[in-house]
C-alpha cells in the first residue's frame, strides 16, 4: 500500500524502507492505541474489500489496479474510509518525505540562515 | 502526596492571552502581590530549534499537530509550550476590524479601547511591514496574480526582529526573531517578578483553586524540566485567570463542572477552516527562503474568505495536497517550482460546532462544515486558482477538484472544475489554527460565558482572558485581538485585587 501511496517506494533499498517504517512507527508512538487499532482494522479491511471487489488480495493486484481501487476508496460515500485512507496515506507521506535525503532530493532548501545563506552559498541557490 | 501552595493571582497557560496578562500584572507584583503562571509545555532553549519538522512539531504542538476534531475530518494547530501557540504562529500583526466587535455586539466592550490595547502590543511586538528585498518569489508572484485577477493583494504587517527569513516560523522560529509571548512578555514577566512553572497542567478547577500536575521529561525529549518538582499540587489563588486557548479554557471549565451553570460553555467554537493550495511554475522561485507569509487578500467581508501566502515543509505539504500515488510524487518533485496559497474560510457561529468533555474527561471538538462555509472555500479556491495563473503557473492543485490538478487551458471551466459537489470531507485536508470560541463574552449567562472583562458570570474570582473570549469569529489573524482583550482582563484584575484578596481572607 505504502507504495502505491509513494510509488518512488517501490524500487528503494531495504535502508529506505528500515527508515521509512521508523518514522512512521515514531509517528505512532505517542498516539493514542484505539487510533493506532484503527489504522490496522483499516488495513484488513482495504484487503477485504479488495477480495469482494477482484477476488483477490489487495497485494495481489497490479499497480495500476492498485491505485485506482485507493482513489475509489478515497471518494467512497463512507465517511469512515475517507478517513482511513487519509490516515494511511499521512502516515506513509511522513515516513517518506520525512526523510533528511528525499527533501534533499525534492529540491527543499530552507535553512535556519535563511537569506544569510542564499549569500554565503550563492550559486548553489 | 499533593503539595500545597497559595499565590494572589495564577494564571493558567502563556500564550498570546496568559502571556499578556502575566506581563501586565507587573505593577501587582511591584505592590506585593504573588502572581504565578502554570504552563502545561516545556521551555525550549534557543539551539532546540532545528526547523525540522518531524523533530519540532511532535515536541511543539498538541498532539504533535494531528489533533483532529470529533469526526476526523480537521486538524486543529495549537501549540503547546513556554510562549503557546505564538511560538509557532507567523507572526502576522492585525488589529480587528470595526464592523466584526460591532457584529459581537459585546455590552462595555468599546471598539476604540480594544484598539488601542491591541496597538500598544504592536508596538511592543516591534509590528512593521518588511522591506521590499526580504519578500520572497512565492509572495512577489502572489501579488503579481492579485494584481492579474483584478484584486489588491496587502502586505501583512509581521512582529519580528532580526528575522534572517528561515521560513520555518512554524516549527519555532530557529533564530528567535519572531516577538511572540516566550520573546517578549513571559521573560519579562519573568524579571518582574512573575514566577511560571513549566510543564503544568491544571487538571482541574475549584473554588478559588487549582490542582495542577507538574510531569517530568521522557528520555530524549526537548525542553528544559520543570522549575517544580512533579508531583501534584493544589494551589489557591484569589484569582484565577483561564488562558488555556480555546480549546484548553472551554475544555477544563467544562471537566470541573461549570457546565451546569453556563449553558453556553463550549458552545460558539469558529476556527477560520483552512487548507493550502499549489501553483505549479515552469521555473524554480524562492520559496523557502524569507518570511512565509508576507501577503494576503481579505475578502471576508464580502464573500467569506481570506487568502494568504504561505510556505510549507514536505511533509506537511504531502498531506496538504489531495491524493496520492504518481500525480501527486510528481507534483512534489516540483517542490522548487511550487507556489503556495492559503485559503480560509471566515466562518460564523454555528449551533452544533463546539468544545465538549466526554464522561472520562476526554476533549472533543465537534465541527461540521456548513453549506456556507464549503462555498466559501469552493469561491476562494476559484479566486486562488486565477492568481495563479495570473501569475504564471502551469497547472494549480486545488482540493476541491476532482482531478485536482487544473491545467492552465482549463482556466475558463473553473466554476464546473472546482466546486462544492468535490469537498468531500476525510478526502479533502483541511486545518485550521485560528481557534476561537467556547467562553464568548456577552451580557449573562443564558446567552454567554464571560462578560466584557473577562470575568466568567457568577464567579467573580474567576477570568479568561485568551481566544475562547470570542462571541463569533474575528475574521482576520487572531493574536493582536487576544492580547488587547487579555490586556483588559489584566486591568480589570488589578482593580479588583483588593475585593478578591479581602474575600478569600474571610474564607481562609
Ligand atoms: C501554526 C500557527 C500559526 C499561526 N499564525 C498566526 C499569525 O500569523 N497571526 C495571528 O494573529 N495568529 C496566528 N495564529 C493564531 C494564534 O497563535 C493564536 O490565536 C493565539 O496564540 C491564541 O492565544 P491563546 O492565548 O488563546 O492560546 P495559546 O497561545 O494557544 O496558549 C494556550 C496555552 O495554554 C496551555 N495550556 C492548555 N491547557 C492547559 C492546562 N490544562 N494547564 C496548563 N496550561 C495549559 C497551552 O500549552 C498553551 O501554551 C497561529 C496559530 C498557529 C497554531
Amino acid at each position: 500500500m505504502a507504495a502505491t501511496i509513494v510509488p518512488e517506494l517501490s524500487g528503494v533499498d531495504e535502508e529506505v524502507w528500515r527508515r521509512t517504517e521508523a518514522l512512521i512507527t515514531q509517528g505512532l508512538s505517542g498516539r493514542p492505541d484505539a487510533m493506532v487499532r484503527q489504522l490496522v482494522l483499516f488495513i484488513r479491511v482495504v484487503n477485504v474489500l479488495a477480495v469482494v471487489r477482484f477476488l483477490r488480495p489487495f497485494t495481489a493486484l497490479d499497480d495500476a489496479r492498485r491505485l485506482r481501487f485507493l482513489s475509489s476508496l478515497e471518494n467512497a460515500p463512507i465517511l469512515a474510509i475517507r478517513r482511513g485512507v487519509w490516515g494511511l496515506r499521512t502516515l506513509v507521506f511522513m515516513g517518506y518525505y520525512g526523510q533528511d535525503d528525499v527533501r534533499a532530493r525534492l529540491g527543499y532548501r530552507a535553512k535556519s540562515l535563511g537569506w544569510r545563506a542564499v549569500r554565503q552559498e550563492g550559486a548553489d541557490w | 502526596m499533593v503539595k500545597h501552595a497559595q499565590y494572589d493571582v495564577l494564571i493558567v497557560g502563556s500564550g498570546a492571552g496568559g502571556g499578556t496578562v502575566a506581563q501586565a500584572l507587573i505593577p501587582l507584583v511591584q505592590a506585593g502581590a504573588s502572581v504565578l503562571v502554570v504552563e502545561k509545555g516545556p521551555r525550549f532553549r534557543d539551539d532546540e530549534f532545528t526547523g525540522h519538522e518531524l523533530d519540532m512539531a511532535p515536541a511543539l504542538y498538541e498532539d504533535g499537530g494531528g489533533f483532529l476534531t470529533a469526526d476526523g475530518t480537521m486538524t486543529l494547530a495549537m501549540g503547546v509550550a513556554y510562549g503557546g501557540s505564538t511560538v509557532v504562529y507567523t507572526g502576522t500583526s492585525l488589529t480587528a476590524p470595526e464592523r466584526v466587535i460591532r457584529h459581537w455586539g459585546v455590552p462595555g466592550l468599546d471598539y476604540a479601547d480594544l484598539v488601542a490595547r491591541s496597538e500598544k502590543y504592536e508596538a511592543e511586538n516591534n509590528v512593521h511591514l518588511l522591506p521590499d528585498e526580504e519578500i520572497n518569489e512565492n509572495n512577489r508572484l502572489f501579488v503579481e496574480g492579485c494584481h492579474a485577477a483584478g484584486y489588491e493583494a496587502r502586505q501583512f504587517p509581521v512582529n519580528v526582529k532580526g528575522c534572517l527569513g528561515s521560513s520555518l516560523c512554524n516549527l519555532g522560529c530557529p533564530n528567535q526573531a519572531k516577538q511572540g509571548t516566550n520573546r517578549v512578555q513571559l521573560p519579562r514577566a519573568e524579571r518582574g517578578g512573575v514566577e511560571i512553572v513549566t510543564r503544568a497542567e491544571v487538571l482541574r478547577i475549584e473554588e478559588r483553586a487549582v490542582v495542577v500536575r507538574v510531569g517530568e521529561p521522557r528520555p530524549g525529549e526537548k525542553g528544559e524540566p520543570s522549575e517544580w518538582k512533579p508531583g501534584d499540587y493544589r494551589v489557591e489563588a484569589a484569582t484565577v485567570v483561564l488562558a488555556a486557548g480555546a480549546v484548553g479554557s472551554s475544555s477544563l471549565l467544562l471537566r470541573s463542572g461549570f457546565g451546569s451553570r453556563l449553558p453556553r460553555l463550549g458552545e460558539g467554537f469558529t476556527c477560520h477552516p483552512a487548507f493550502i493550495l499549489v501553483g505549479e511554475h515552469e521555473r524554480e522561485i524562492t520559496n523557502d527562503v524569507g518570511h512565509p507569509k508576507s501577503y494576503y487578500l481579505d475578502r471576508a467581508e464580502e464573500e467569506g474568505w481570506v487568502l494568504e501566502t504561505c510556505m510549507y515543509f514536505p511533509f506537511v505539504t504531502a498531506k496538504s495536497l489531495t491524493g496520492f500515488g504518481p500525480s501527486h510524487s510528481t507534483l512534489m518533485r516540483a517542490f522548487g517550482r511550487l507556489q503556495m496559497i492559503l485559503v480560509l474560510a471566515t466562518d460564523k457561529v454555528t449551533a452544533g460546532n463546539r468544545i465538549t468533555v466526554d464522561r472520562r474527561g476526554r476533549t472533543a471538538v465537534h465541527y461540521t462544515f456548513t453549506p456556507s462555509v464549503v462555498e466559501s472555500m469552493v469561491d476562494a479556491t476559484r479566486a486562488a486558482t486565477r492568481i495563479f495563473f495570473g501569475a504564471g503557473a502551469a497547472r494549480v492543485h486545488a482540493p476541491p477538484a476532482n482531478p485536482p490538478l487544473i491545467e492552465r487551458d482549463e482556466i475558463s471551466r473553473l466554476d464546473k472544475r472546482i466546486h462544492a459537489r468535490f469537498f468531500r470531507t476525510g478526502r479533502v485536508s483541511v486545518s485550521a489554527a485560528h481557534l476561537m470560541g467556547g467562553c464568548g463574552m456577552g451580557r449573562d449567562a443564558s446567552q454567554s460565558v464571560t462578560d466584557a472583562w473577562g470575568r466568567v458570570h457568577g464567579h467573580p474570582w474567576l477570568r479568561v482572558a485568551d481566544a475562547s473570549l470570542f462571541p463569533d469569529s474575528v475574521e482576520i489573524n487572531p493574536y493582536l485581538t487576544i492580547m488587547g482583550l487579555a490586556d483588559r482582563v489584566a486591568e480589570g484584575i488589578i482593580n479588583d485585587h483588593a475585593v478578591n484578596c479581602a474575600s478569600l481572607g474571610e474564607e481562609r
